[in-house]
């Protein structure tokens, strides 16, 4: 969006100045220092390690954005070579970006030892278009090899200050060191935000006098995936830029978003956006006036979303604004997620209700900071309605969760409801409803060694939302993931879900099915861990860098009956046992009883609090490691 | 007004008779298909054809005309239309209808609606491919979509072949035309199916016309199978001159297809004296050529990467030797001829050998030359052996090809043209893993562990690929990918490499060893990591089954307890040999006071299993892991 607004830079004087770098070595010549490295303590075993990345933006003469990076790396494993591949995104739109002076070079060592220096030449260089928005540099840095170093620079060209993208100090490998030094023209006023760990220092030289401003961290660990991560990029160290404002010739101030409410104002004006809500469409008087006569309005909401998901194709693009009009849009019937969602918006405004477009970013595309209403950290439009004395988030590109559940990829994050009135963040959370799943199971011990049984599983509302999409994309998958993949050589003899269609009821599924009985000599084995969906712990890594979200709340029963034939018993029943986390966020519970032989195990797991920080982890790893210990635990069987 | 009506009639009965488009004769209601064709289908082409207008040996013209009735969202990748074009392969012509249950049209579509994007096979850094993507919207279903789109392309080696049916899709009719000079003429074959064509001549213009009608979709492909060309009716039509950007070749025999790829890896230039030096001193005490294949294909591994820049003629023609020895990168073609050069440096023939790669994929058909092929690996010839080179690897040991390629034929590029041969076959000894395991464990039930690990063959990648990790990540791999117990200490620590693998020695400390108590019944494992981790479906089949290797998974566990600990119960002995899987496991208590020795051995023997033998292996592998599961029930005196 930046990129669209910033047009108006007015004629300045900052210039790219060359002072900050001067204990870095040149391009191209490498320390002793660097050539002996191994690796780093900081992350130990890494395949490379970024021995700098310096990126410097400012302006050149025509006052356009000019931004040189830098970068030099390490390679320390074979598999780090692969750095030596490089791809430069930009965005080559109306011809809005360019990559020049792109220069490379490789120093290595060869089979007798001699330190041998290898230029990158331009011949090897490639410009390819990705699509009609993106293009892509790629090359092969030459002579590779592990202990390597690699460096390369370039120049990327900007129409205006727009363009001006994010600053990561961290990536997926370890990063030495990492700053940023940013110009702007005094005219042009901007804000930024830091996102780091507190245990990593960053050192900003902010001179305000003369619009500059630079970032420096260093021996930053890289980040990989982690279970139950959102996006990377909120756990990274990176700086975020804001353009507020900018001085006219005459010295006037004109601000640019500087507060939520005037940026919604902004955007419900934009062409893009907001103006587009109250535009008519052809052809829908009809239309519209079928909806209206819907009442409830709840039902009025479902009939407007199963209309725009089954008439309007989505074209794959997620984007939160629109490239063509709605009118354009209702025309030829397909469009990208915001034009879709704008375009719900328009026929559920048409339609009497009160529907907002809500700005968000998806969990995967980053937390939402709420300092400042910056723009581009939002991915995708959404429609936001008040009815009935409900609130509803629904996605009309989202074709399975009914609207009473907040679409899963936006839950626990915040979105921007755009409206001149009532414009504010909001945060985007589910208090209602769960992953509830309740499951029942009688097991019975056959004359030749096999443990049959029945099952009816009960899975309600979020828990409904993934069995039944899964259930319906594939049924032999829906089958093996949740019912065999725990018993090696559970078969099943029959399956059914009831209820499959019926949003307001519980997805029930009922199995029944035959296992061979673990045999121990004399002892037989009864598991106790089937059905659960806890197959394997996800806790594993020592240490946690990011926010575990778990999406939400969770409630997971699981009541299992062994009928003993009657010459077996029990050697000893497992204990009861209650682990909680602190504040009964999470809690889970086994108890085992015995009566007229049937050994009946409850097992519960509630999750009352979705998102636990990464300081928590210790905690949290020490409880799964528990619980999985508990899980794994078996019925020993004896003769009487 | 009768007489005017009847004549009309009788006009369309001539109409339909003497050449009107098959897309006329029918309607775009789905209420007409028969139900035989609905049965078990997600869709029904109403009408399927194409043709094929062969202009010369480097341009023809393909056009397509579909009609298909959607009856549910199993369907639905009809709606987003992608082709797939490049410099020699324009799309001059994209058109879509989409209709209603009824028949009324609904939207169409047009080329400048579609978006374009460039092509990403996530293995090459460059290349030229492109895909031209229409996404339409389906009113509802059942609905019809009617396609049309032309191409034409100017440089080719093979031409479009036709697949009657898939998967959950079923035909009404379908026709695939191809013209071409007679002079010309092409190569055609049936799989799946056995449909004549009907074939004329006009002059100097040849006529190919097959033609189906209500044919039933064709069954969903068996997870863990061949693929194989015959699971759908398929035709195949090659030709038997070409011209790709102006390289001439004929397409025969693959001894023709041969001798044209064999000129495009001739390098007038390849090292210079200076550059060839290194390789002479390298192999100069090296008795045998195997020695000196080792070495240089070491070399190779240590020294290349893999980089996949595939432009135009760059497709099937490898980089120049010195641009491979300067960057020091390459793709298969390039390093698979940069080795070749190195080996004849020190004397060694050998010959590049196009294949079609990848775990599932059959033998090309032996009868019917066309390019099956999208890999190049070395043949190196001896008197007494061949030895084959993977030469994108940077682990494989020389002459371990595995599953990737291995049994099935590749066609040798020489200096008398292609000609097939036998890729080797792996055995199970080929791809090992064996461990040797020292457990002691304590009054409290914690252990100690330590282990051996060596690997070699295809399994030796896992552990290579282990070794790229951080210190962190690795001890999270071992259980999350291995299947180790999840330990409260560990440490690795890698040897050097072997010829054949790696080897590794492991330590692991447990705070509770055991898995679980009974009692004052100590549970534990027979070894710390799963020997059998296979896991097969209990389904009726009615293709193959692959493993992913032939292989010996093999451990020694001994397990030290303390003097006042004793065995209560201990699994018995037990030994399983079938067709395809050998298992043993001997448990002993008297080789040293206060220990248990465990030894197994997994062994798939081999790596296709008939259909008829699967009910049977699903059973062996299910008794397997009761097996496995069984515990060591210890307990103190």
């Amino acid at each position: 969006m930046i990129k669209q607004l910033m047009c108006v830079v007015m004629p300045c004087v900052l210039a790219l100045s060359a002072n900050a770098q001067a204990s870095l070595p040149e391009f191209g010549v490498f320390t002793t220092q660097e050539k002996t490295m191994t690796g780093v303590d900081f992350e130990k075993g890494a395949e490379a390690v970024v021995i700098f990345d310096i990126g410097r933006a400012g302006n050149n003469d025509d006052y356009s954005l000019v931004v040189e990076r830098r970068i030099r790396l390490k390679v320390l494993k074979e598999k780090g070579k692969e750095r030596g591949n490089i791809e430069i995104p930009f965005f080559s739109k109306d011809n809005f970006e360019n990559i020049v002076n792109i220069e490379g070079v490789v120093y290595s060592v060869d089979e007798n030892g001699s330190p041998v220096i290898t230029e990158l030449k331009k011949a090897d260089i490639y410009k390819q278009k990705e699509n009609d928005r993106i293009s892509m540099i790629r090359f092969a840095m030459p002579n590779v090899q592990v202990g390597s170093i690699i460096e390369y620079r370039y120049q990327s060209n900007n129409q205006h200050y727009g363009g001006l993208e994010d600053w990561f100090f961290q990536r997926d490998i370890p990063t030495m060191y990492s700053s940023f030094f940013l110009s702007v023209p005094t005219n042009l006023e901007f804000t930024y935000n830091v996102h780091k760990s507190l245990d990593l220092p960053i050192k900003i030289d902010n001179q305000t006098k003369n619009g500059s401003v630079k970032f420096e961290m260093s021996n930053i660990a890289g980040l990989g995936d982690e279970p139950f991560m959102d996006a990377a990029k909120d756990f990274l160290q990176y700086v975020e830029f804001k353009f507020s404002g900018y001085m006219t010739r005459s010295g006037s101030k004109i601000n640019y978003m500087s507060t939520w409410k005037e940026s919604a104002r902004e955007l419900m004006t934009q062409n893009y956006f907001g103006s587009q809500l109250n535009k008519k469409l052809s052809n829908t008087d009809e239309l519209i006036a079928g909806f209206k006569a819907i009442e409830p309005e709840e039902k009025r909401i479902e009939a407007i979303k199963q209309y725009i998901f089954k008439n309007i194709s989505w074209n794959g693009y997620k984007l939160k604004f629109i490239d063509n009009s709605l009118k354009e849009v209702w025309e030829k019937k397909k469009g990208n997620s915001g034009e879709i969602n704008l375009l719900m918006a328009n026929l559920m405004r048409g339609s009497n209700l009160k529907a907002y477009p809500l700005l968000v970013s998806e969990r995967k595309n980053g937390l939402v900071g709420t300092d400042f209403p910056i723009l581009s950290q939002f991915n995708k439009t959404l429609v936001y309605i008040e009815a009935g004395g409900n609130k509803y988030v629904v996605d009309g590109t989202d074709e399975y969760t009914p609207i009473k559940l907040v679409p899963e990829n936006v839950l626990n994050t915040k979105g921007f409801l755009v409206d001149v009135k009532e414009a504010r963040v909001i945060d985007l959370q589910d208090e209602k409803y769960a992953r509830n799943n309740l499951v029942n199971v009688v097991y019975e011990i056959t004359g030749n060694n096999q443990l049959k049984g029945e099952a009816v599983t009960t899975s309600a509302d979020y828990a409904r939302l993934d069995r039944r999409r899964f259930y319906k994309q594939n049924k032999d998958k829906f089958v093996s993931r949740y019912f065999v993949s725990q018993y090696p050589g559970l078969s099943i003899d029959s399956f059914a879900v009831q209820q499959l269609d019926d949003e307001l009821a519980p997805l029930e599924q009922y199995i029944s099915f035959s296992a061979p009985l673990q045999i121990n000599g004399d002892y037989k084995l009864l598991p106790i861990n089937q059905f659960t969906g806890l197959e394997v712990n996800p806790f594993l890594n020592d240490n946690r860098f990011s926010t575990i979200n778990f999406g939400n709340k969770q409630n997971l029963n699981i009541i299992e009956q062994f009928v003993l034939p009657d010459n077996m018993k029990p050697e000893a029943l497992p204990e009861s046992v209650v682990l909680y986390m602190p504040e009964k966020s999470m809690v889970f519970g086994r108890t085992v009883s015995l009566d007229e032989g049937i050994v009946t195990v409850q097992l519960s797991l509630k999750i009352n609090r979705p998102v636990y920080k990464a300081s928590e982890y210790v905690v949290l790893k020490e409880f799964y490691k528990k619980m999985f210990a508990y899980l794994d635990e078996q019925i020993v069987l004896t003769s009487k | 007004m009768k007489l005017l009506f009847v004549f009309t009639l009788w006009c369309t009965a001539i109409l339909n008779v003497h050449g009107q488009p098959l897309s006329l004769l029918v309607n775009y209601t789905s209420n007409s298909i028969p139900d035989s064709l609905k049965a078990g289908a997600d869709a029904v082409y109403r009408l399927d054809e194409a043709l094929v207008e062969i202009v010369s040996p480097s341009v023809y013209n393909y056009k397509v005309h579909r009609i298909i009735t959607l009856f549910n969202k199993d369907a639905a990748h009809h709606l987003r239309q992608v082709l797939s074009f490049d410099k020699n392969d324009k799309i001059e012509e994209l058109t879509v209808t989409t209709y209603n249950s009824v028949g009324q049209k609904f939207k169409t579509y047009k080329k400048s609606d579609a978006r374009v994007q460039a092509y990403n096979d996530n293995v090459s850094l460059v290349q030229d491919n492109k895909l031209i993507i229409l996404d339409c919207v389906a009113p509802a279903y059942p609905c019809t979509i009617e396609v049309s789109y032309q191409q034409r392309i100017e440089s080719y080696i093979n031409l479009p072949g036709w697949t009657f049916t898939s998967a959950g899709e079923a035909v009404e009719q379908s026709k695939f035309t191809v013209v071409v000079p007679a002079s010309l003429d092409i190569r055609s074959k049936m799989y799946g199916i056995d449909i004549k064509p009907e074939v004329s001549l006009d002059g100097n213009v040849k006529k190919y016309v097959w033609e189906a009608k209500n044919l039933v979709a064709s069954k969903k492909r068996e997870p863990n199978g061949f693929v194989n060309l015959s699971n759908n009716p398929t035709l195949l039509v090659a030709p038997n001159n070409f011209e790709y950007e102006k390289y001439v070749g004929k397409f025969d025999s693959w001894k023709s297809f041969g001798a044209w790829n064999y000129v495009l890896y001739n390098d007038d230039k390849p090292f210079t004296s200076d550059q060839a030096t290194p390789f002479l001193v390298m192999t100069a005490d090296c008795k045998t050529n195997g020695e000196k294949i080792s070495v240089l294909y070491n070399f190779l591994k240590q020294n290349m990467r893999y980089v996949g820049i595939q432009l135009g003629i760059g497709g099937f023609r490898p980089f120049p030797i010195q641009y491979v020895h300067e960057k020091k990168y390459g793709d298969c073609k390039a390093l698979t001829n940069y080795m070749r050069y190195m080996l004849k440096t020190v004397g060694i023939e050998s010959y590049p050998a196009l294949i079609n790669a990848g775990s599932n994929k059959l033998p090309v058909d032996r009868t019917f030359p066309i390019d099956y092929f999208d890999h190049v690996i070395l043949c190196v010839p001896q008197p007494n052996d061949t030895t084959w080179l993977e030469c994108t690897s940077n682990y494989n040991a020389a002459g371990h090809l595995g599953s990737f390629t291995e049994n099935r034929l590749a066609l040798l590029l020489t200096e008398n043209g292609g000609k097939l041969v036998n890729t080797p076959e792996s055995r199970s000894s080929d791809n090992l893993q064996q461990t040797n395991t020292t457990i002691l464990v304590d009054e409290e039930g914690g252990t100690d562990v330590k282990q051996t690990l060596y690997c070699t063959g295809d399994i030796w990648p896992y552990f290579y690929y282990m070794k790229q990790q951080t210190d962190a990540d690795i001890k999270v791999f071992f259980t999350k990918r291995l299947g180790y117990k999840q330990g409260d200490a560990f440490a690795l620590t890698a040897s050097a490499d072997s010829a054949r693998g790696g080897k590794f020695q492991l330590e692991i400390g447990y705070d509770q060893g055991y898995d679980f108590k009974a009692g004052n019944k100590y549970f534990f494992p027979q070894t710390i990591q799963k020997i059998c981790d296979l896991k097969p479906s209990n389904v009726e089949r009615t293709e193959p089954y692959l493993f992913d290797h032939p292989c010996i998974i093999a451990d020694t566990t001994l397990y030290k307890i303390p003097v006042n600990w004793v065995a209560d119960q201990l699994p018995a002995d037990m030994e399983i040999d079938t067709k395809y899987i050998h298992y043993k496991r001997t448990i002993s208590k008297d080789r040293a006071p206060s220990s248990i020795y465990i030894s197994t051995l997994f062994e798939i023997k081999k790596r296709v299993v008939a259909p008829a033998d699967y009910k049977l292996l699903v059973a062996t592998i299910t008794e397997i892991n009761k097996l496995e599961g069984q515990k060591l029930v210890l307990k103190q005196q």
